[in-house]
């Protein structure tokens, strides 16, 4: 592994008096697919929110791409290119499946307002340009025969498709997924565990995924970090983690 | 509708000269009441990009009308006796007023917005409210803007033509802002702030931005009304008078620019053919508001989805 | 410093008034989420229902006593838990389910709707009427300290409702019910909270305040009409937010830093103009740093 693309170096913040990540540490190389669990509220969606800037560590360092992400808000991070999809669905509900996907192209997009106003050459060369490249996106995930629709009409697991794809407008190097699977039958999960493999060939981006199935998670991650009570109680390949009398612990009990 | 729309935008001011060529044969009571309209127009419109696309509730739109007339009435009374109203300096001065109200009225937006916006829904109801309260009790007490008395005899500048004019630039900058793929962004904070940050897309920058667009439009429909009207009173913008927008806009159905327009029209028209029954139009006027929200709280005029995909 | 303790006593017994009002803004918003705008109005009905009721009751008794006094402010404060809890079942209920904006939209309407009915010359009439006598006005002389015996009254009477409401919403049943509809709605209603009648109850309980201030603030004023409630309801609208909205102490906290504001910057020249604006300053101010006010908590958005 040349230089990582994310590292946590000691991450931990507390909320009052506790701790809900503790020194954290994490390592995510490009175009790896890493996978992070832990029992309920072991800290795995607050590791997200820290890393995508809805948080700010009390102390310790995250770093993107070799710059550190500290002080830097959600928007700033998309922009240098980490992406997310949330625990509980949260598209643009009154936005059509397209312009979900295009309200996200805009981030790598300058001057804006002067374009939209003059709608000269540039501006329609732009917008061109923009609905091509939603489409595409759209029709590589089956879904550019909703375009019209309302992302809220979708079925469940189309929007969650939806979110994925929005997330991969922001032409992002690291995806992360909040539970990906969460809601779905064994049918769609099978579906989703291929949807991911082919984001990470075919985009050829690094996705960190939270996610409770243990199935999901064991049969497509490369690397897996098991997170209990804010502390990370063990990392490595699906066998070693499963073998890992600790990891068994946790999510067994005593 | 891209290419479009620039025509769109000329034919409109095209219209409204021609039309202006011959206000000198209307009847000087409707007359008035169309350069109303127009007026009704750009505040509503403008507020729609406030209150509808990007969802921030404010109730002190009339503040910046306020701002906007007080400030260009102000530079017109001081400069007229150097250009007379009929003049062509005085048509110049009027434009720059014009200009300089919403100028002034942008510059207090950004003021009020930047601090405010970090506040949500309610809160952000009542700070704007607040802001509102606070641009007229200043003006109340300003020596230089005529303290409680106001303005008087500002010179008549508003025609027709300006009315309609800027209410059709209005009504292109909105909508050509919002269908766009920077203006998705509104929206798009519009419905979740948080998915939106996580887009890229920063929420406070969107807001920021539609407060000042929504101020300066606000700014110019004050200099408007005070070159119309031609007096000007603080107690005229209080927050009252936020509320008959904020009505205009939730009538229309929220985030519709056409449905917005048609119910400026309809409500400036509305209680002037109301005037024969002085007494029951203010009772009227509060029972529809309440029977519209029980009844058809999206909009009188929301026919179709808001947001359709054109490109 | 004499004139200095008049003030206090005159800016208390205003602050006491602005704390009442603002207890029906903060429960409403604390079981419902919305900000009653007809709530201003609700006070001004207070007052006029003790205007047409004095001369009726104060006819058939002894004049202006402590009795008949007592007897119109019940009376007023039944009809105005009753006109509040149509308002909520007429005009709120209905939308429910509806976004808060959609409400808020509703009771601003409202508003004008009792404020242009009672300007009808057919109901109240737009013009000022003299406020009756309700008791037996003295000045009470304490050291050089003059004080009305009015604002006395006030003041003692706010402070015995502050503490019956305490007792209330600590201590029955319907008021532990309260709470829990404030702090989890969902979850109140499965453990068996009758919601409606919650509601319902807050809406009487705070319009009753309502009209007990709307007599305190008529008792204070040169006369009544049917805009009197707008300033004092924006005032205590802004003393609610102030104190944290939704927050019991909050409201009465901040009712009486209103009343004794409004009453000292009124005393000082140059001042005095502003005196509106600097009631919003302070708002706004105590918003951008404390965004959920003195004594609110701030619920922080899941992600």
């Amino acid at each position: 592994m040349s230089m990582p693309l994310l590292h946590l170096d000691q991450v931990t913040i507390r909320f009052g008096g506790l701790t809900a990540v503790g020194e954290v540490d994490l390592t995510i190389g490009a175009n790896e697919l890493v996978g992070l669990i832990g029992p309920n509220g072991a800290g795995k969606t607050t590791v997200f929110n820290l890393i995508t800037g809805v948080y700010q560590p009390t102390s310790g360092a995250i770093t993107f791409n070799g710059q550190t992400t500290s002080q830097l808000k959600p928007y700033q991070l998309t922009k240098l290119g980490i992406a997310r999809t949330f625990q509980n669905i949260r598209l643009f509900a009154s936005l059509s499946v397209f312009d979900n996907v295009r309200a996200a192209v805009q981030v790598h997009r300058d001057h804006g307002i002067r374009n939209a106003l003059w709608r000269g050459q540039a501006f329609r060369d732009g917008e061109a340009a923009v609905e091509k490249q939603v489409m595409e996106l759209l029709e590589i995930f089956d879904l550019g025969q909703f375009r019209d629709e309302e992302a809220k009409s979708l079925p469940y697991g189309n929007q969650r498709r939806l979110e994925i794809v929005r997330a991969l407008a922001t032409k992002p190097k690291l995806l992360l997924l909040d539970e990906p699977a969460a809601g779905m039958n064994p049918t769609e999960k099978a579906e989703l565990t291929k949807l991911i493999r082919f984001i990470k060939d075919k985009f050829q981006i690094a996705v960190l995924l939270v996610e409770h199935d243990m199935q999901v998670v064991m049969g497509i991650c490369e690397r897996i970090a098991v997170l209990d009570y804010g502390v990370k109680i063990a990392e490595g390949t699906p066998t070693e983690v499963r073998a890992n009398p600790k990891v068994i612990e946790a999510y067994l009990g005593e | 509708m891209n290419s479009g729309a620039k025509r769109w935008l000329l034919l409109a001011i095209v219209v409204a000269f021609v039309t202006s060529c011959f206000s000198a044969s209307f009847n000087r009571y409707y007359l008035g009441v169309a350069i109303d309209v127009g007026i009704s127009t750009i505040m509503a419109v403008s507020l729609n990009l406030i209150n509808g696309h990007t969802g921030q509730f404010s109730l002190g739109h009339a503040g910046f009308m306020a701002v906007g007339g007080f400030t260009a009435a102000r530079l017109t009374l001081t400069l007229s006796s150097s250009a007379p109203p009929d003049s062509a300096q005085g048509i110049a001065l009027f434009v720059v007023a014009m200009l300089f109200g919403g100028l002034t009225a942008a510059i207090t937006g950004l003021a009020v917005g930047l601090p405010s916006l970090r506040l949500r829904g309610d809160y952000l109801a009542i700070v704007t409210l607040g802001f509102g309260e606070i641009i007229r009790v200043v003006f109340q007490t300003s020596e230089t803007f005529g303290a409680a008395t106001g303005l008087t005899g500002i010179p008549k500048q508003t025609t027709l033509f300006w009315a309609m004019s800027v209410a059709a630039v209005t009504v292109y900058v909105v909508a050509c802002l919002v269908n766009s793929t920077y203006g998705r962004g509104f929206i798009a904070v519009h419905d979740d702030e948080v998915a939106a940050s996580a887009m890229g897309i920063s929420p406070t920058r969107y807001k920021v931005t539609a407060f000042v667009i929504g101020a300066f439009f606000a700014g110019v429909a004050g200099a408007l009304y005070a070159h119309h009207k031609q007096v000007l009173k603080p107690d005229g913008f209080d927050f009252m008078k936020s509320i008959d927008y904020v009505v205009m806009v939730i009538l229309g159905g929220m985030g519709r620019t056409a449905g917005v327009i048609i119910a400026a029209v309809l409500l400036t028209v509305l209680p002037e053919f109301l005037r024969g029954f002085a007494e029951y139009r203010m009772i009227i006027y509060s029972l529809l508001i309440i029977a519209l929200m029980l009844l058809r709280p999206q909009g009188l005029f929301a026919f179709q989805k808001k947001s359709q995909t054109r490109s | 410093m004499t004139e200095f303790f008049q003030q206090l006593i005159n800016g208390l017994a205003l602050g006491a008034i602005y704390a009442l009002i603002a207890l029906g803004y903060t429960m409403v918003y604390g079981v419902l989420r919305f900000i009653n705008f007809a709530h201003s109005d609700v006070l001004m009905l207070g007052a006029f229902a003790a205007y047409f009721l004095a001369p009726v009751v104060q006819s058939a008794g002894t004049g202006a006593s402590v009795f008949s006094a007592i007897f119109i402010v019940v009376i007023a404060a039944a009809i105005c838990a009753v006109i509040g809890m149509l308002i909520e079942f007429l005009a709120y209920r209905p939308l429910r389910q509806r976004p808060k904006l959609t409400v808020l939209i509703t009771a601003i309407g409202v508003s004008l709707f009792i404020e242009f009915t009672g300007q009808h010359k057919a109901v109240f009439g737009a013009n000022t009427k003299p406020f009756p006598k309700l008791l037996p006005e003295s000045t009470i002389n304490f050291g050089a300290v003059s004080m009305q015996s009015n604002d006395v009254v006030i003041l003692l009477f706010t402070a015995l409702l502050l503490a019956g409401l305490w007792l209330v919403i600590q201590h029955t049943r319907t008021g532990m019910a309260m709470r829990a509809v404030s702090f989890n709605e969902k979850a109140a209603v499965l453990m068996g909270v009758n919601i409606n009648r919650i509601i319902s109850f807050t809406f009487g309980l705070g319009s009753a305040l309502a009209a007990v201030a709307g007599i305190f603030y008529a008792m204070r004023s040169p006369g009544i009409d049917p805009l009197m409630g707008m300033k004092p309801g924006l005032y205590a609208f802004v003393a609610a937010v102030i104190g944290g909205i939704g927050n019991l102490p909050g409201a009465a906290l901040g009712g009486l830093l209103l009343g004794l504001l409004e009453t000292f910057a009124g005393g000082i020249p140059g001042v005095s103009n502003y005196r509106d604006g600097i009631a919003f300053a302070i708002l706004i101010v105590i918003l951008l740093f404390k965004p959920a006010g003195l004594l609110g908590r701030i619920q922080p958005e899941k992600v």
